[in-house]
């Protein structure tokens, strides 16, 4: 049997349904007006706390900051779930691959460009320890790419 | 707020797939979210900020933020939960940035005039500015607590998981909280209206 003291410190939880000795507490403030009138005090105090809170709304333009923030700060490559965006890392990673092995095995690899005498390419490749000119462009308007790529058609 | 086992695992799958299509890009979902809990996480932010504007940019902050940090989303909570758990963070930091360590009491009493009608405010105007400067206050741990359990209406299981508190530690901020709200509401109304309580 619980006395005053104990109900008392129970009321706060009696009142937010959060106690396990419910019938307990119910008959004991239906036969004690002390500890009746600290409950309805305790009840009339939290209505008052509740009508006392502010409500409010947020701006009409909320969710437009919200979506701006978001859009301006969140770049979407790092979505590293998205599928679209998985398949690009894969075939940039493939083509890297690709890459390197032409780079590497490439019968360019041997090869180097360089300006010439009057304007002209001269092509060098390896043979040996001895370099030797294989090509020689007239190079006006032919780019160290254009000359690579015609060597590569050759070959 | 109490729910049984089943409702609880519905819920929960629910907002896995909620966050899964967020991730994979579905913002319109996510507007969705923002539209169903930006209310509350707004006037749990003013309850704590007494300032609008301050409100506002917290609460947008709270959105930014799950949006951003949502693929490191483990939390076993709810969505609503976790949202309040950044809006708290979020509160006490910009209180301490701002340097505020008492709530402006004039900021609670302006809160006030905005919010109430002019009949609101002649009938009930001295009982709601009591109530409402002894809310003011309190510190900001017990005001939390109270808000979340009185305005927000959480269990104490589910106010211990957003303030990461243990429920003892729950259950007596909020017993606190009441007994100095009661103790400044009976400074401020004065004997005769202790009588009326």
């Amino acid at each position: 049997m619980k006395d005053c003291n104990e109900i008392k410190n129970l009321l706060n939880e009696y009142l937010d349904g959060e106690i396990k000795e419910i019938s307990a507490v119910r008959k004991h403030l239906e036969s004690c007006a002390d500890c009746s009138g600290a409950f309805e005090r305790l009840k009339e105090e939290r209505r008052l706390v509740q009508k006392a809170f502010i409500k409010g709304e947020v701006s009409a333009y909320f969710n437009k900051k919200l979506i701006e923030k978001i859009q301006k700060n969140t770049k979407p490559g790092f979505n590293f779930s998205s599928a679209p965006l998985k398949f690009t890392y894969a075939l940039a990673i493939i083509l890297t691959v690709i890459g390197l092995f032409l780079f590497f095995f490439s019968p360019l690899k041997d090869k180097v460009v360089t300006p010439g005498p009057s304007k002209q390419v001269l092509v060098y490749f390896t043979k040996g320890e001895h370099m030797e000119v294989e090509n020689i462009f007239a190079s006006n308007n032919l780019t160290e790419e254009e000359v690579l790529i015609n060597l590569f058609e050759d070959h | 707020m109490a729910q049984n086992l089943t409702d609880q695992l519905i819920e929960n799958i629910q907002e896995r797939e909620i966050i899964k299509k967020i991730l994979g890009g579905d913002l319109g979902l996510f507007e969705k979210v923002v539209d169903e809990y930006k209310g509350r996480i707004y006037n749990f932010s003013l309850n704590i900020l007494y300032n609008k504007e301050d409100a506002e940019e917290v609460a947008l902050e709270v959105f930014y933020r799950f949006y951003k940090e949502l693929k490191n989303f483990k939390c076993s909570c709810k969505i609503l939960t976790y949202l309040y758990q950044i809006a708290k963070n979020l509160c006490v930091d910009f209180l301490r940035k701002k340097k505020i360590k008492e709530v402006d009491l004039d900021a609670v009493k302006d809160m006030l005039k905005s919010n109430d009608t002019p009949e609101e405010n002649y009938i009930k105007g001295e009982e709601r500015r009591a109530v409402l400067l002894a809310l003011g206050s309190l510190e900001d741990a017990y005001r939390q607590a109270l808000i979340l359990r009185d305005m927000e209406g959480f269990s104490y299981k589910e106010i211990s998981g957003i303030l990461k508190e243990n429920l003892n530690t729950v259950k007596t901020r909020i017993k606190r909280a009441r007994e100095k709200v009661s103790l400044q509401i009976k400074k401020m109304m004065g004997s005769d209206n202790n009588e009326r309580l």
